[in-house]
C-alpha cells in the first residue's frame, strides 16, 4: 500500500474543508503504512470493513431521500388540494379564535345592555307609579276634606277635617297596593322567565367556549 | 415619527368603528386569556374608551407636549387597574395585529416601524408616569362600609372607614369599586370636609338600570370592603382665599360636594354668606333634609332652601332649581356652584347665564374637554344621566 492519502485532511479532523462522508469517499478512503517494525491492521480487513460500512451509509442515504421526496410530494399534494400545513393552521386557529371571541363578547354585551334597559325600563315604570299612587291618594284626601266641610257646616272641627283626609289618603293607597300586589305577581313571573331565557343563553355561550377550547387543545 | 403616516393610518383604520376595538380586545385576550379579568364583562365602554384615547394621542403625536400630560394622566390612573409594565408589550402587539389587520395592503414595514416607535414612546411615558406616582401615593385606597342607611325610594348615605388616610379637600370625587360590581368603577363625591375620625360619607342614588349605584343601594352592606381611586376634581373646590359669598345649587344626590363645602366654608370660620337650594323631585327625594335644617340653625350665615319639581302639593317652593333660585334673589355677586344629574347642571347653567350671571363666577363639573369620555348615547347609564357624583355615569379615568 503506497498511496498516500491526497485526502489525508479528513481523518486529521480538519473542520475548515469539511466534506461530508459519503460511501464513495468511505470506500476508496486511503491510510498511511505503518512504518517497519511497527503493528498495524491489516489492509485487507480494513478495505473489508470499508467496503461494508460504505454500504450501509448508500442504504440510509436512499432511505433518507425516499422519505425527503414523499414529504415534498405529500406537502404539495395537501398545498395543492387546498389544506392547511402546520403554519397556516396555526394562523387559522387563532384567526377562528378571534372572530369567537369578538361574537361571544358582542353577544354578552347585548345581553347586558338589555338587562339595563329592562331593569331600566321597569325602575322607571314603578317610580311613576309611585308617584301617582301618592298624586291620586292626596286628591282623594283634598276631595274627602272638602266633602266633610260642605257637610259639617257650624260643626266644622278642624282635627276632624284632618281624620277625614287622612283616612281617605289610606284607603286610597291600600286600594292601590292591592292592585300592585297582583301586578307584582305578574311581574315576578315575567321576570323569572327572563331570568330562565339569560341562563339559557349564558349556557349556549359557555359551551361554545368550552368547545373551542377543547379544539385549541386538540390541535396543540 | 411621521406624524402625517399615523395620523392617516389612524384615520382609516377609524373608519370601521366598533369593529376596532372589538377586534383588538379579541386578539389581546386569545394571545394572553389572563388580562381578560382585569375588564368588566361588559366590553361596550371599554370600546369608546380605547379608540377616543388612542384617536387623542395619535391625532396630537406632533405637538408631544400637548399629548404628555393627558398620557401621564392615563399612566398614574391605570394603577388602580392593576396595570403593570409587563402589560404595556402585550397590549403594543394586539394594537399592532389590529392596525395589521384593517389595514390591509396598506400595512407596510415601514407603517409598522412607525406605529412601534410611537406606541413605545406613549408606553414608556406611562409607565413612568405610573412608577413615578407609585413613589407616594398607593394605587388604591381600600375602605370598609360602616354604616349603610337607605333613605327616600332609591338613595343611599353610607359611610367609609379607609385604612390609610385618604387625602382629599372638599368637592372633589373619588372612583369606586364594590366588590359585586369588579372593574366597574363609579366617581361619587365624598358629601363632607375632611374628618378627624377619616370617615367618608357617600349619597348614592340607584339610576335605574345602573349596574353599580343599584348594587350600591340595594346590595352593599356594612362591614363590606370598597377601593377608592384617587380623589379628582378640582371644578368644586372653594378656591383658597376667596371671600365672595356662595350659592349652591343641588340636583338630588349632587347635594353631597356642595355639604361638604358648606363644612368648609365652616371649618375657615363661616366669614361668607351661603345659601343652599336643594332640588328634587317630590317630597320623599329630600333625603337629607333634617341634617341641612339642623346645620342652617347652627350656622348664622347658612340658608337651606327646598324645592320641589314634581310634586304639585308641597307647600314650599315648586320649580327646576334654577328658576327658584333666581325667582327668590339677586345673586350677581356670588360664586355659584351647580351639582346635579348632566341635564340638571346644563339647565341650571344656562338659566344662571340667562339671568345675567357671570360664566366666569358659575362652577359645575365639566367634561367637555374630557378627552377619555365615552360618547354620548352608549350604554343605558349614559343616555339616562351622564353628571357626576348624583348619578351612575361611566367613569372618566384621567383630569
Amino acid at each position: 500500500m503506497t498511496g498516500y492519502g491526497d485526502n489525508s485532511d479528513h481523518t486529521h479532523h480538519d473542520t475548515s474543508g469539511w466534506i461530508p462522508l459519503s460511501a464513495e469517499r468511505i470506500r476508496h478512503q486511503t491510510f498511511r503504512e505503518t512504518p517497519l517494525g511497527r503493528r498495524g491492521y491489516r489492509p485487507e480487513e480494513v478495505h473489508l470493513f470499508l467496503g461494508r460500512v460504505a454500504g450501509e451509509v448508500d442504504r440510509w442515504t436512499a432511505a433518507y431521500a425516499e422519505a425527503q421526496s414523499e414529504v415534498h410530494r405529500l406537502r404539495n399534494y395537501f398545498r395543492n388540494q387546498g389544506m392547511a400545513t402546520e403554519e397556516d393552521r396555526a394562523r387559522e386557529m387563532s384567526n377562528e379564535a378571534i372572530t369567537v371571541l369578538v361574537r361571544a363578547q358582542a353577544h354578552a354585551d347585548r345581553l347586558i345592555a338589555d338587562a339595563q334597559a329592562h331593569a331600566s325600563a321597569m325602575q322607571l315604570d314603578a317610580r311613576t307609579q309611585a308617584e301617582s299612587i301618592v298624586g291620586r291618594a292626596r286628591q282623594e284626601a283634598d276631595r274627602a276634606a272638602h266633602a266633610y266641610r260642605a257637610r259639617a257646616g257650624v260643626e266644622y272641627n278642624a282635627d276632624r277635617e284632618q281624620s277625614e283626609r287622612l283616612a281617605a289618603l289610606g284607603r286610597s293607597i291600600l286600594a292601590a297596593m292591592s292592585g300592585a300586589t297582583t301586578q307584582m305577581e305578574g311581574a315576578s313571573a315575567q321576570m323569572r322567565a327572563i331570568g330562565d331565557a339569560f341562563h339559557a343563553e349564558l349556557e349556549k355561550l359557555t359551551t361554545m367556549a368550552e368547545a373551542h377550547g377543547a379544539r385549541l387543545a386538540r390541535h396543540g | 415619527m411621521d406624524p402625517a403616516a399615523l395620523k392617516g393610518s389612524w384615520a382609516q383604520v377609524a373608519r370601521h368603528g366598533d369593529a376596532v376595538p372589538g377586534y383588538f380586545y379579541a386578539v389581546l385576550f386569545t394571545a394572553h386569556s389572563d388580562l381578560r379579568a382585569m375588564f368588566p364583562m361588559s366590553m361596550a365602554a371599554q370600546r369608546d374608551r380605547l379608540v377616543s384615547a388612542l384617536g387623542q394621542i395619535v391625532s396630537n403625536v406632533d405637538q408631544l407636549d400637548a399629548v404628555v400630560p393627558f398620557v401621564q394622566g392615563l399612566g398614574r390612573d391605570h394603577r388602580r387597574f392593576d396595570v403593570r409594565a409587563e402589560h404595556y408589550p402585550q397590549v403594543g402587539e394586539a394594537l399592532l395585529a389590529t392596525l395589521a389587520h384593517f389595514l390591509g395592503e396598506a400595512w407596510t414595514p415601514q407603517l409598522a416601524e412607525e406605529w412601534t416607535a410611537a406606541y413605545q414612546l406613549i408606553a414608556q411615558v406611562m409607565v413612568e408616569a405610573a412608577e413615578k406616582a407609585a413613589t407616594s401615593t398607593p394605587a388604591y385606597w381600600t375602605a370598609r362600609v360602616v354604616h349603610h342607611e337607605r333613605r327616600g325610594l332609591d338613595i343611599a348615605v353610607l359611610r367609609l372607614r379607609p385604612d390609610l388616610p385618604y387625602p382629599y379637600v372638599a368637592g372633589q370625587s373619588c372612583a369606586v369599586e364594590i366588590p359585586d360590581r369588579p372593574r366597574l368603577w363609579r366617581y361619587y363625591s365624598p358629601a363632607s370636609a375632611p374628618r378627624l375620625d377619616g370617615l367618608i360619607e357617600l349619597h348614592i342614588k340607584a339610576v335605574p338600570g345602573g349596574q353599580v349605584s343599584t348594587a350600591i343601594v340595594h346590595g352593599l352592606q356594612p362591614g363590606d370592603p370598597v377601593k377608592l381611586g384617587a380623589p379628582v376634581g378640582q371644578q368644586l373646590v372653594l378656591e383658597p382665599g376667596a371671600s365672595r359669598d356662595l350659592l349652591l345649587l343641588a340636583g338630588s344626590t349632587g347635594l353631597a360636594p356642595l355639604k361638604a363645602l358648606v363644612e368648609q366654608v365652616a371649618a375657615e370660620g363661616g366669614r361668607r354668606q351661603v345659601t343652599l337650594f336643594f332640588g328634587a323631585r317630590t317630597e320623599i327625594d329630600l333625603y337629607d333634609l333634617p341634617a341641612l335644617a339642623s346645620m342652617a340653625r347652627d350656622l348664622p350665615w347658612l340658608t337651606v332652601v327646598p324645592a320641589l319639581s314634581h310634586d304639585p302639593w308641597y307647600a314650599g317652593e315648586r320649580g327646576a332649581v334654577g328658576d327658584v333660585a333666581m325667582r327668590l334673589g339677586r345673586w350677581d355677586d356670588r360664586y355659584v356652584y351647580v351639582c346635579g344629574s348632566a341635564a340638571m347642571t346644563t339647565a341650571t347653567r344656562e338659566r344662571l347665564l340667562a339671568g345675567g350671571i357671570p360664566a366666569e363666577q358659575i362652577r359645575c363639573e365639566d367634561f367637555s374637554n374630557e378627552p377619555y369620555r365615552p360618547k354620548a348615547g352608549g350604554a343605558v347609564t349614559d343616555t339616562v344621566f351622564r353628571g357626576r357624583v348624583v348619578t351612575e355615569f361611566e367613569e372618566v379615568p384621567t383630569r
